[in-house]
């Protein structure tokens, strides 16, 4: 356990709570919630996080407030997935933590869920998009925030499809299991849709040289090239692309395309997806953006706002069922209330896999300029599905393999 | 610090021109309906015995909430983006002054003797009260966050506030200026309209699609109506003088829902023009026009026959509706 860095976290929890007490005067009811989050090389990753839950707490806690009701963050830093999951059964079992929050990766992800499983209490997944969360390894305990990465996926291939009427596609996949699981579910989209990729390329991790694999996409020819490659190569992969003068339409996922400006700038290229932009306008997200940059002053961004809309969610789930009972917020949450994630659509949880259902974004990288930071280097291109069913991108209920009673 | 420097300067030009904030005139002969436009900057004036604009008045950046004095002399125009609500003569169709009104207000309410404006400020979870007479805010009460609505008792006693974020309407008690209860709606609650006779109040929520009917004695919920219409978010409401109709503009399905006051259940959908937001009724309550925002007009409703009557065009945005008495 990181306990600078659990410090440093807590700090402003203080503030939050101070700023808290002035409207919840009449506070008589507390419940706990669980936040454990990375430390260590995953320090920011985990910071992202932790301002999302304290946004949300301070909102849920205005709302709990004025129906004599108060939530408690209770805040933990752990990395690995055997430390994560004796904190969140320590948070369940023995603080009494109705809800855990978590899930920076699908280790941890899978810790908490095992926790507040062995617990009776809910975990709500702020990080993870792994298929598998929601499909084989699913449990009813378990709801996702975050996108899977059928979501994430599916929305730019919708795009590519629908709006760009880009129908030849090359997928380049790094041999992992994340990129194993975008070649999956991007086939999948496509075979939905009576299509096939032109070409699947997988390559493995640390690639050094993409001058065979590039010429033979040059050979072929496609009308867009889609990548999911692991962080660590995309960098080197979108400096060859350019390098090789290729300029099919680039696009990919399963990355955080902030992550590429560590890069050279004039190498960025590419359709990339996103939660949420901190540059969102319609439907109070101007004014949630401004909330968390008057607080933290940064960005919100993806990670961010599930962690922001988690803690809401919960907020809601316990004002308006009257309790922090297990059972009552299970069939809350499964009766589809409408959250509102200034997304300016109703954001239901589906009842066959317990994903939010929720519009995504896709954001494309701006002309480079000296001194800017990395955040500011994407623009908003698209919302996808922009109109009618949320169910349009991601794994539909047929395919799933999620069984909550098995 | 600039929003600030900002509002100085509207009361500073107000004092400039000698203007005083309750200049003497005449009051319509007829009702006018006045129609806010928020991205063309003014208000349509129609002539609400004809259904034609009969003028324009410019008022200043993005208005949006807008209202009429008791008497019909004066009208109200938020302006989101001059953090103040424009004061309009309504016989000379001139600003006399602009009052600073926190950031970015949007929508607000006249009391029954004209003598307030409870306004929502949405970036400070307060409401304000402001003294239409001196233009300054005499009181500001902390609500939910991002408030939204407000609507005012028929008697003027109570005050709702509904906010977007907390899912509430706060009620405001305008002796005290307290909140003396706080109603849980539907997701993100947009406008509250009440009764005639003040026994209820209907109060719309945007994500919800619902529409609360709230007992206003007991501050309680006494039935959810769901607006079943694919992708309706509904925002305006208004209730007929006689009591027996409330309408409901229902945004991106683009028509307006009928309800059946006696029963509390939708009897019919309208259809009228693009993404419908702001509504008014004449003082009779048999005409109702509703600004459809995204096709820049202006659907007249014959509330007897609940058929669109005329369509008038409006500048661009049409955001809200008011009609003098």
């Amino acid at each position: 356990m990181a306990t600078l860095d659990r410090r440093t976290f807590v700090k402003g929890l203080g503030v939050a709570a101070g700023a808290l007490l002035s409207r919840t005067a009449a506070a008589q009811e507390t419940y706990r919630i669980g936040l454990v989050v990375p430390g260590g090389a995953r320090l920011e990753v985990g910071e992202r996080i932790a301002f999302g839950v304290r946004l949300g707490l301070d909102e849920a806690n205005v709302m709990a407030g004025l129906f004599g009701k108060r939530l408690e963050l209770l805040q933990e830093v752990a990395d690995g997935a055997e430390a994560v999951l004796s904190v969140g059964r320590r948070l369940v079992r023995q603080e009494r933590a109705i809800g855990l929050v978590g899930g920076a990766d699908e280790a941890s992800a899978e810790a908490l869920r095992d926790a507040a499983q062995q617990g009776d209490a809910l975990f709500l997944n702020v990080g993870a998009s792994a298929s598998r969360l929601r499909g084989s390894r699913c449990h009813r305990h378990a709801f996702h925030v975050e996108a899977s990465l059928a979501m994430y996926v599916g929305a730019v291939q919708q795009w590519l499809l629908e709006q760009r009427k880009l129908t030849r596609w090359a997928l380049v996949t790094s041999d992992s299991s994340l990129g194993r699981d975008i070649g999956q579910v991007a086939t999948a989209f496509l075979a939905r849709r009576g299509r096939a990729p032109l070409a699947t390329e997988q390559v493995p991790g640390g690639t050094q040289d993409w001058n065979p694999l590039l010429k033979r996409l040059g050979g072929l020819g496609p009308d867009a090239v889609f990548v999911g490659l692991e962080e660590s190569d995309l960098p080197i992969f979108l400096r060859g692309y350019r390098s090789a003068g290729l300029t099919f339409q680039l696009a990919g996922a399963g990355v955080d395309p902030s992550a590429l400006s560590a890069g050279d700038p004039a190498d960025l290229a590419g359709v990339w997806p996103v939660l949420w932009h901190h540059e969102l306008q319609r439907f109070s997200a101007r004014e949630l953006n401004s909330r968390f940059r008057r607080r933290f002053g940064r960005p919100l961004e993806g990670r961010s706002w599930a962690a922001w809309a988690a803690v809401k969610l919960l907020g809601e789930a316990i004002v308006r069922t009257g309790s922090g009972d297990l059972a009552g917020l299970l069939r809350f949450l499964e009766s589809a209330p409408p959250f509102d994630g200034h997304k300016g659509r109703p954001l239901t949880f589906r009842d066959w896999d317990h994903q939010l259902r929720q519009p995504m974004y896709l954001v494309t990288p701006r002309k480079p300029e000296p001194g800017r930071e990395p955040w500011k280097g994407f623009e908003v291109v698209a919302e996808v599905p922009a109109r009618g069913d949320l169910d349009a991108i991601g794994e539909p209920k047929g395919e799933s393999r999620c069984r909550f009673d098995g | 610090m600039r929003r600030g420097v900002r509002a100085r300067g509207v009361v500073g030009a107000a004092l400039l021109l000698g203007v005083t904030l309750l200049a003497p005139a005449e009051s319509p002969a007829q009702p006018y309906a006045y129609v806010s436009n928020e991205r063309s900057n003014d208000v349509t004036v129609i002539d609400a015995a004809t259904d034609r604009v009969v003028g324009t008045i410019p008022v200043g950046d993005r208005p949006r909430g807008i209202g009429v004095s008791p008497d019909g002399r004066t009208l109200y125009v938020a302006l989101g983006e001059e953090d103040a609500i424009a004061q309009v003569d309504v016989a000379a169709r001139k600003i006399l002054a602009k009052i600073p009104a926190g950031s970015d207000p949007e929508a607000f309410a006249v009391s029954p003797d004209g003598s307030r404006l409870y306004v929502s400020n949405e970036d400070a979870n307060t409401a304000s009260v402001i003294d239409t007479r001196t233009g300054k805010v005499i009181a500001t009460v902390p609500v939910g966050i991002e408030p939204e609505g407000v609507a005012v008792s028929p008697d003027g006693k109570l005050v709702y506030v509904t906010a977007e974020t907390t899912h509430t309407v706060s009620v405001i008690d305008t002796a005290s200026f307290k909140v003396v209860a706080t109603i849980l709606v539907g997701s993100r609650p947009r406008e509250a309209a009440f009764t005639p006779d003040g026994s209820r109040a209907y109060v719309t929520a945007e994500i919800g699609a619902v529409v609360s009917v709230v007992d206003v004695k007991r501050h309680a919920i006494i039935g959810t109506l769901k607006i079943e219409r694919p992708g309706a978010k509904p925002k305006g409401v208004v209730v007929r003088p006689d009591g027996k109709r409330a309408y409901v503009a229902n945004g991106a399905s683009n028509d307006v829902t009928v309800i059946d006051t006696a029963e509390n259940r939708v009897v019919k959908y309208i259809p009228v023009g693009r993404r419908p937001w702001g509504l008014a009724l004449t003082p009779d309550g048999r005409k109702l026009y509703v600004a459809n925002g995204a096709s820049d007009d202006v659907s007249v409703i014959d509330t007897v026959t609940e058929q669109v009557v005329a369509t008038v065009r409006a500048g661009k945005g049409p955001w809200g509706v008011t009609i003098s008495p």
